[in-house]
């Protein structure tokens, strides 16, 4: 059995404007990797951990997954940036962090309404997967979309996020 | 609008004392009884209807309410204002402080009587037998015939009875009736009144 790892977590704001939607949306970007995933070899191997987007919602949404995903850390199935005992923190820490994140969020300016690819701080947002070939704003919308026909479900699948502390 | 009106949250460590079993996962499992744990509020809801539920337990098969999924359970509901405490909202995080606040009683000193409930399907009655050399006492159980099983009422006040209940991963729920008053201290002495303050 694995320990999710969640190194970091940042949100990007994009405008309701940007995506048609009726509300300001936060996109979830966490650095995160499985505690029995490596890479490397021998001497060499770390523990894996990637950007990803982890979920994307308006804000009282973004706060039903963090409380929906609390559980995993307190019954110890998600630790805080080690896999030690100082890894360990309460489902209430989680939350906090989540809705300090929330009001740290960057916008996300969309470069151009046919860029796959766009720039938010030290991140680098682009279109993946069966939407490789679509615009990031067409990703993103498509992601609201699933969200919205799937409340809750990961979004880990619409985009690739490359940033630091990537292994 | 569900408010909590008040809360038990019941330790069944007295159980372990004096009891064991040649059956040492038994035994294990009986000694282990001191950590097992049952929290519990009293639900009001609009029409003033008053019922007891477990908002969460160390049962390892029972489903707790506290969680549920997204958009579910009582910390979402706290967080979104449609569950409240003693009247007061809170945010999901000072809920659930204040869950982690509540001192334990033991079952014995709780004024209470619980109940679990096992929903055990056809095919697998033979887990009411027993666990491996240990034969269950039933006489305190009611099992009532079902079209696709057996449902089980055990008591909770007695030991073997809740090791069955822990271990079953059948369980379905638990029942809280109060019999009398608690001899414990009230949940909110002590309790800092900053937490009830309201959330911006």
């Amino acid at each position: 059995m694995s320990t999710h790892i969640v190194h970091e977590v940042k949100l990007v704001r994009l405008s309701s404007l940007e995506l048609d939607s009726n509300k300001d949306l936060y996109a979830v970007l966490m650095l995160s990797g499985a505690s029995n995933t490596y890479s490397g070899w021998g001497a060499n191997a770390k523990r894996a951990r990637d950007w990803g987007m982890a979920y994307l919602g308006c804000e009282s949404d973004v706060i039903a997954w963090a409380i929906a995903r609390a559980e995993e850390f307190g019954g110890g199935c998600a630790v805080w940036r080690s896999m030690g005992a100082s890894g360990r923190i309460t489902p209430q820490q989680w939350i906090s962090k989540m809705r300090k994140a929330i009001c740290a969020a960057e916008d996300l300016v969309l470069p151009s309404p046919e860029s796959n690819s766009g720039v938010t701080g030290a991140l680098w947002l682009a279109s993946k997967g069966e939407f490789a070939l679509s615009s990031l704003r067409e990703a993103l919308k498509q992601a609201h979309s699933f969200t919205l026909e799937k409340p809750g479900d990961p979004t880990w699948h619409f985009l690739k996020v490359t940033g630091p502390g990537a292994t | 609008m569900i408010n909590e009106k008040t809360h038990l949250k019941i330790s069944f460590a007295s159980l372990a004392r004096g009891t064991h079993s040649t059956d040492r996962l038994i035994d294990w499992k009986l000694k282990d009884l001191t950590s097992k744990w049952a929290t519990f509020a009293l639900e009001e809801d609009e029409s003033g209807q008053e019922s007891w539920r477990c908002l969460a337990s160390t049962f390892s098969g029972l489903s707790d309410y506290t969680y549920g999924g997204f958009k579910i359970g009582a910390v979402y509901e706290a967080e979104s204002g449609a569950r409240t405490v003693c009247g007061a909202r809170l945010s999901a995080e000072k809920y659930l402080s204040f869950l982690d606040s509540l001192p334990l009683i033991d079952i014995a000193n709780s004024g209470c009587t619980l109940h679990g409930e096992v929903l055990v399907p056809l095919g697998f009655q033979h887990e009411l037998e027993g666990s491996g050399s240990f034969t269950w006492d039933q006489s305190k159980w009611e099992i009532t015939a079902l079209l696709d099983g057996v449902k089980v009422r055990v008591p909770l006040d007695d030991a073997q009875s809740v090791v069955y209940f822990d271990g079953t991963n059948r369980a379905t729920s638990i029942q809280l009736k109060q019999t009398g008053r608690s001899t414990a201290t009230p949940f909110y002495v002590g309790f800092s009144e900053s937490l009830f303050a309201e959330v911006a």
